[in-house]
């Protein structure tokens, strides 16, 4: 059980960003409850930083186990790990970096059957899949409970993200209405080593209220050329999936 | 009429760069803007399939919204325009 005040420790340990957010702000981090879909390349990333930063309660859903193919770029699970639960392994690492947080893993496929249950008590959902597929059934259920969806993809060395917020943003299926053909694209380490660290600050900022968040605006992450680019966005009002409407 | 072209990713190195300005006559639709922009063969390779048609999961948007919203690849473009083309990005 988390309790919800900061203990000396925490503060201590945080001593460095609540300077920042304030004792308030880091018990806000304590109280959230993140729900991280995937626990690949973009889930290491994610879920290293969101434990570190010391959010309260995440909950790490993913069915694969580690395999040698992974090791380039997902940075929880290591050589040992080969052959294990990727929940496992991540919760492994994230117990021994934070303590404080409570770790929530599941070995469970995200579909249409399974995902209303299992994101029934998360504050909000961050996108670290492998496939629209399954973001398309994560973006509907974030607009079902009205939550933010934190979406991230990478190929090679470039990457791209949003932060989508029911109500006031285009949603994931505005922005991509066709899914891409399920491939297996390469991917350089480093990119959802980036991308997947810009979700969690994204996470951070809209738990905390603070700053701007990436709101109608797809940031496209060009690692070759070390550039940033964004392309500026608006609900499709043909939407499948929130239809576009203010209210939606 | 000019629209203003932005490649992202991976079709910057086939279009030599990120941005260009594309003069088209009045009426062009994405097809046309397609193939005007199309001069060689790697670079109809990654936009368009076998039959000749855009490949559909190669993102258009024109301005702030996807090609589908309106009236996909017939789309009709305007002066000032902007179209931003993405190639697929899906791993994590």
């Amino acid at each position: 059980m988390v309790l919800d005040v900061l203990t000396g420790d925490e503060v201590a340990r945080y001593q460095r960003q609540i300077s920042i957010f304030g004792k308030n702000g880091q018990e806000k981090l304590k109280r959230a409850k993140v729900f991280v879909a995937g626990a690949g390349g973009l889930g290491s990333s994610v879920l290293a930083y969101l434990t570190a930063a010391g959010i309260g309660r995440l909950k790490v859903v993913d069915n694969d186990v580690v395999e040698p193919s992974n090791l380039n770029r997902q940075i929880l699970h290591w050589d040992s790990d080969i052959g294990r639960k990727k929940v496992a392994s991540a919760k492994e690492k994230l117990g021994k970096m934070n303590a404080n947080v409570e770790l929530e893993v599941i070995s469970e496929t995200i579909d249409k059957d399974t995902v209303e249950e299992l994101v029934a008590d998360s504050d909000m959902i961050v996108d670290a899949m492998d496939n629209f597929a399954a973001r398309y059934v994560l973006n509907r259920a974030a607009l079902a409970k009205r939550i933010p969806f934190f979406h991230g993809a990478v190929q090679g060395f470039y990457g791209q993200m949003t932060t989508i917020i029911p109500g006031r943003t285009a949603c994931l299926r505005c922005i991509f209405p066709e899914a891409p053909p399920p491939t297996a694209p390469p991917v350089v380490g480093i990119t959802p080593g980036v991308i997947g660290c810009l979700q969690a600050g994204e996470v951070i900022k809209y738990i905390l209220g603070m700053g701007e968040l990436l709101e109608n605006r797809l940031l496209i992450w060009d690692g070759f050329r070390v550039e940033m680019e964004e392309v500026l966005l608006e609900k499709n009002p043909e939407c499948e999936d929130c239809g576009g409407g203010a209210g939606s | 009429m000019k629209v203003r072209v932005k490649f992202f990713a991976t079709l910057k190195e086939v279009f030599g760069g990120g941005e260009r300005e594309v003069e088209l006559g009045e009426g062009t639709n994405i097809k046309g803007l397609l193939d005007t922009l199309c001069d060689s063969s790697q670079c109809r390779q990654k936009l368009f399939d076998d039959s000749g048609r855009p490949k559909t999961h190669i993102q258009i948007m024109k301005n702030r919204l996807p090609i589908q919203s309106f009236e996909g690849i017939s789309t009709r473009l305007e002066e000032g325009d902007v179209v931003s083309i993405i190639p697929p990005m899906f791993a994590g």
